[in-house]
């Protein structure tokens, strides 16, 4: 019986494993998948120096034979078999890049389900999103963004527990598209116009809070925000932020010099941070960075025990928790203490 | 020609200090607001210690001690004017509050009934939150301070003020027990 090819018994692996990895709901199910990898050959890598050297040497030899074709000016079948020479050169290249490239993606999906699981976090299947999305579409402007498309592209169910308050929230990231038309003059004096589409990228969370309504505090305000301006006491603040709410009072309770200081300070770690508490009392924190929910594995499949090792440790999400740690201290300024 | 052109840099000289000469004034009342917050902030406290003066109660044998804090306290309070800006005045009232907190934790270890107690936990709670806030009113009035000074003596502006506004430079407050309070120290 012939010896099964490494490389392709680790893609079948992978590929099977891939699959696994998605129905992974806690932290059991994912050190199932490490057992698994713990199974196949170590390291865990793939080996493609011999089909590199043969590839390399395919494509030096078909680059030859056109040179030589076009010197000699002989036959033009030479040159189709110098492209077809170049060709299946080509192939088994780009498949290799392929799996190394899956390999990595797999490496950090697993890394990530790790994150996610150690932070209190789920991600919500797509069938359940328009259940939770549709309120806050009517509630937050923030959601009213882009005239040409608008469309979630991730929502996660996390839950926070303070020493003095608990709460569950959605992560969420969302998509817009502006369109509009632009027109240019070429040195002839003539009017072009052609359709421009600008991508732009949101993230936040959405955080029950009863103790504040009707409310905006907006360093990268969307339209459709409306309510009486306040200034804080702060310059700063005032730099960074504008307060608009429906009553000023409201906003002159909320805005304690604690909350204050603790919003400049969000503010330098978070770009284009908006804060929208709805009439509803829901409060939609959201902002331009995408490496919330980021963790980089230390080290590779390659060396499965530190791997692990970095698996059974808790993984820290440091901006999340970061900002969760602000809006509990919102919260503790905001309730009552009797 | 000529005269177009030193016409313009008048106008635009004018402008300039017309600019700096509001934004010193805008500086100073935002130094001014900063400070009655303070006070503001401070005096949140009166509203405890009626509060505190009921619990000290049962204090049997620190009660005289925790009693005369609290008094040193209110006095205190009652000297802070939101129109002048007396750091001095503000050190003391923390100190005061320091010594009053140390004296209860002390106190309350004699006691672990109370220690237990909803209404004295809350009464700490809010305590501990008056306390944040006051760290933070006094970090957003030496932020305005800073901004203040700043605008007063960089140039152009040290100009403009030596001959129009004539503000002097205001002191922050400086105090390593209140700001030891205050918890927002995001890494």
């Amino acid at each position: 019986m012939a010896a099964i090819n490494p490389n392709r018994q680790l893609a079948q692996a992978i590929s099977r494993l891939q699959k696994q990895l998605n129905q992974v709901a806690d932290k059991t199910a994912l050190m199932a998948v490490l057992e698994q990898l713990a199974l196949l050959p170590q390291p865990i890598r793939y080996s493609f120096k011999q089909r590199a050297y043969l590839c390399s040497a395919g494509l030096l030899l078909s680059l030859l034979l056109a040179v030589l074709t076009y010197q000699l000016q002989s036959s033009v079948v030479l040159y189709y078999a110098a492209a077809i020479l170049a060709l299946c050169s080509v192939v088994p290249l780009l498949a290799a890049l392929y799996h190394l490239q899956q390999l990595k993606r797999f490496t950090e999906h697993l890394y990530w389900k790790n994150a996610l699981l150690d932070n209190n976090l789920s991600e919500l299947a797509n069938t359940d999103w328009p259940n939770v999305t549709r309120s806050w579409q009517q509630q937050f402007a923030e959601f009213r963004r882009g005239n040409h498309q608008r469309e979630f592209r991730q929502l996660i169910r996390g839950h926070f527990s303070g020493a003095e308050h608990q709460f569950s929230y959605h992560y969420w990231h969302f998509h817009y598209v502006n369109k509009r038309t632009q027109v240019t003059t070429n040195s002839k004096g003539q009017v072009q116009t052609r359709t421009v589409y600008d991508h732009f990228d949101r993230y936040g969370l959405i955080i029950p809070f009863a103790y504040c309504r009707d409310l905006f505090v907006t360093s990268f305000a969307a339209d459709g925000i409306t309510g009486e301006r306040y200034t804080s006491d702060s310059g700063r603040f005032n730099k960074i932020f504008q307060v608009r709410a429906a009553e000023p009072m409201q906003a002159a309770r909320f805005l304690k010099p604690a909350v204050i200081v603790a919003l400049e300070q969000q503010a330098r770690q978070l770009k284009q941070l908006n804060l929208a508490f709805s009439h509803d009392g829901q409060l939609c924190i959201s902002f331009a960075d995408n490496d919330m929910l980021q963790s980089k594995a230390p080290c590779g499949l390659d060396q499965l025990a530190q791997f692990r090792h970095s698996i059974e440790q808790p993984t820290a999400l440091p901006k999340l928790s970061q900002l969760l740690a602000t809006v509990h201290q919102l919260l503790r300024h905001s309730d009552s203490n009797f | 020609m000529g005269l177009g052109i030193l016409i313009g840099i008048v106008s635009i000289v004018l402008i300039m200090v017309v600019v700096i000469y509001n934004g010193i004034i805008t500086r100073m009342n935002a130094v001014e607001r900063g400070w009655a917050n303070v006070i503001t902030q401070e005096r949140q406290k009166n509203k405890m210690i009626p509060h505190l003066e009921q619990v000290t109660e049962q204090f049997k044998q620190h009660e005289m001690g925790l009693q005369s804090s609290i008094a040193e306290l209110r006095s205190g309070l009652a000297r802070l004017q939101p129109g002048t800006i007396d750091t001095a005045t503000l050190q003391q009232v923390e100190g005061s509050t320091q010594k009053l907190l140390q004296g209860l934790t002390v106190a309350v270890e004699a006691y672990p009934e109370l220690k237990a107690s909803e209404i004295f936990n809350n009464l700490m709670r809010e305590i501990a939150e008056q306390q944040e806030n006051i760290g933070a009113a006094i970090r957003i009035f030496n932020q305005n301070v800073e901004d203040f000074n700043n605008g007063i003596e960089v140039f152009p502006n040290s100009l403009v003020n030596t001959l129009l506004n004539k503000k002097t430079r205001v002191t922050p407050f400086h105090d390593s027990e209140a700001e030891a309070g205050f918890e927002y120290k995001l890494k």
